[in-house]
């Protein structure tokens, strides 16, 4: 089936965000691991085959409105040094894709693309789950500090 | 965080480039952040640039007595 031209962009542009947070998360999974921080690494691991989950998604809706899938594009990926800074980034990537996200839903609401509309609606939530996520574990370091939060995220349940 | 990944230069240091008054060039010459991929330098300019404008946007001396 034939997509609309911009469409097609605003997925590729989605797509570029999915490629980004894959890249983002894993690295940061890594770096967790490495710190010994188990808990931490599993929740950014798990984060990044979401991502890599909604990508697929993705590609399968441009591969399905006849368009080429850009993955050599990516934007910076941005590695925080601790995992405060991480979960910072986190928040920041999240925010991100909910706006892009829901400016996605309008779009295809516009162009009576209803098919790209649901995909994107269905992503919203995910996104905005994981935002939710970021913004909550940035509010408990707050309350109890980064040494009992880190203490929490040493081992892994 | 990281910036330039190539050779792990993080925004910290680069601050301190800027603070330094330091150019994109001289940046490259010493912790050589963008000299390599080039994928960071929109962001090693963006740093750089803000510290210009942090400077130029303050009082100067006579202005603030």
């Amino acid at each position: 089936m034939k997509g609309k031209k911009e469409i097609i962009e605003a997925l590729n542009q989605l797509l570029t965000a999915e490629l980004t947070a894959i890249n983002q998360y894993y690295v940061h999974y890594k770096m967790c691991e490495n710190w010994g921080y188990k808990r931490m690494a599993h929740h950014f691991r798990e984060l990044s085959m979401g991502e890599m989950k909604d990508a697929d998604e993705v590609i399968e809706r441009i591969l399905f409105l006849e368009g080429v899938p850009n993955m050599q594009r990516m934007n910076p990926v941005k590695v925080g040094e601790t995992v405060a800074e991480q979960l910072q980034l986190a928040r920041e990537l999240e925010s991100g894709q909910v706006k892009m996200l829901n400016d996605l839903v309008a779009l295809a609401r516009d162009a009576g693309d209803n098919g790209t509309r649901h995909l994107a609606e269905h992503g919203l939530l995910d996104e905005e789950r994981h935002l939710d996520w970021a913004e909550s574990q940035l509010g408990i370091i707050e309350d109890v500090g980064i040494k009992n939060y880190l203490a929490e995220m040493i081992a892994h349940e | 965080m990281i910036i330039c990944h190539c050779h792990g230069v993080s925004d910290r240091e680069l601050r301190a480039a800027a603070r330094r008054g330091e150019s994109c060039a001289d940046v490259a010459r010493g912790c050589r952040a963008g000299s390599a991929c080039h994928g960071c330098l929109p962001a090693v300019r963006e740093i750089l640039r803000e510290n210009v404008v942090r400077e130029l946007s303050r009082p100067k001396l006579e202005e603030r007595q």
